[in-house]
């Protein structure tokens, strides 16, 4: 099996520029523990797949991103792409490509060797064009790491699709617009056998904030350390050392990163802490409460990915469920989401399986 | 109005004039998206910082060579005799 992995993935020695000037020339100086797992699993290592600067949302800049994990996959060049998708944007995107993006449990794959963006969000999933194969992928490289300390200590998981689709209670929510695909594929699963409940995804309104607040809070500090000091690129012609970091900074970052970063640094100010940061996290609190108060009820939901008519923003609420409360979330061919509790892949892999 | 020039000198940008007239509207546009949280209410609720059930991680006190100090500054634009080489602070 070829993999491959995304710019803010490192592989000793390959270039791991996260698609940024500020890393420009960066090559990695160790390998990430997905890799090297990935390695000692016998896949073979097929290159580095293009993200948007650092996977940071493209909000503001519409720069065509070639070579990114959908062009790989699209063109054979790999049969899975290993990447951090924080931002949910390929798992928008991966339907383009009649493909699949599993963004497994936060806390089950190792983020050692990942350039970090979103800290309390970052996790390394699989995208690929076959379900059985990124699975197959995914159980090679999920599992307990010394290097992690934010990991499960379970050594490793083996997925399985055998879960009876006849046992399994499905959410429709009530409070997000139904693609024709969607309905489609709750039409197919009903017909399976499977049980439809509808509810209420809470907080969905507020969800996109939630997460553009904490992200934004976490990227800046996050993407501080490149300075033109340690890492890639260094402006020239500058005068003293707060020009080098301005210069280098400035000349370094593209749009999306400055404002997240420019926006993480006002959500932290003392004028917007209480205001914005802090009540953010307290609604993901409240929102990761109400989420499990659903799942004692539901094994899955099920929801689009995206909707064409509205904007990356307002896209980005119906990806934030499985990113702000960590759960896992298969994304499939026709921008269709599945979301489960967390360590519920099984339940995704069998759903995921009797629509294939 | 927001001051974006408090932010943007925090955060070690000196923006063309074009590139912090187009982000100053955008963050005032996220700005006023963020006020809908006022509406929430948040009494009692903890803040979450992590979703994970995190304890502390202990291990013995033995140090361990991770990486080579070559192979990371080998990452830095300029280097000298085993340093990351800066300007002159000091004039």
């Amino acid at each position: 099996m070829k993999f491959a992995i995304d710019s803010c993935i490192m592989k000793k020695d390959e270039l791991a520029a996260g698609n940024s000037k500020i890393l420009t020339g960066f090559t990695a100086p160790f390998t990430a523990t997905v890799v090297e797992k990935a390695i000692s699993a016998q896949m073979e290592f097929a290159g580095i797949a293009n993200t948007t600067e650092f996977g940071i949302s493209n909000l503001v800049s519409d720069e065509k991103i070639d070579g990114d994990a959908c062009d790989m996959l699209k063109n054979n060049e790999c049969d899975v792409v290993f990447s951090n998708d924080f931002s949910g944007l390929l798992r928008r995107k991966i339907s383009s490509v009649n493909g699949y993006y599993i963004k497994p449990t936060y806390g089950t794959v190792s983020r050692f060797g990942v350039i970090a963006a979103m800290t309390s969000a970052d996790q390394i999933g699989v995208a690929s064009l076959n379900l059985d194969t990124a699975f197959e992928a995914l159980s090679d490289v999920a599992g307990y790491d010394e290097k992690d300390g934010t990991l499960y200590n379970t050594e490793s998981y083996a997925y399985d699709k055998s879960t009876d689709v006849k046992t399994l209670r499905i959410g429709v929510p009530t409070n997000v617009t139904l693609t024709d695909e969607v309905t489609k594929t709750i039409e197919s699963l009903k017909q399976k056998g499977a049980s439809v409940i509808e509810f209420e995804i809470p907080y969905l309104d507020v969800l996109a904030d939630v997460q553009y607040i904490i992200s934004s809070a976490e990227i800046s500090n996050n993407t501080n350390r490149f300075d033109g000091i340690k890492f890639g690129y260094r402006a020239e012609d500058f005068r003293g050392l707060n020009e080098l970091y301005t210069k280098s900074r400035t000349e370094g970052f593209g749009l999306d990163a400055k404002l997240a970063s420019m926006m993480g640094a006002l959500v932290l100010s003392a004028d917007y802490y209480e205001k914005f940061y802090n009540k953010s996290l307290q609604v993901r609190g409240l929102f990761c409460k109400a989420l499990a108060s659903e799942f004692e009820k539901l094994d899955a939901i099920i929801l689009p990915c995206c909707n064409c008519e509205k904007t990356n923003y307002e896209n980005s609420a119906l990806t934030s469920i499985a990113t702000l409360s960590g759960v896992p979330s298969l994304s499939l061919p026709n921008c269709v989401q599945l979301v489960a509790n967390t360590f519920g892949e099984n339940v995704l892999y069998a759903l995921g399986s009797s629509l294939v | 109005m927001l001051n974006i020039a408090t932010f943007e000198k925090m955060q070690k940008f000196n923006l063309p004039e074009n590139e912090r007239e187009f982000l100053q509207n955008n963050m005032e546009t996220l700005v006023k998206s963020f006020e809908k949280l006022e509406a929430i209410d948040t009494n009692n609720a903890v803040p979450m910082f992590t979703v994970l059930p995190l304890t502390n991680v202990l291990r013995e006190d033995v140090s361990k060579k991770i990486f080579a100090r070559d192979d990371l500054l080998k990452t830095a634009p300029e280097s000298m005799d085993g340093y990351f080489q800066v300007p002159k602070t000091i004039e």
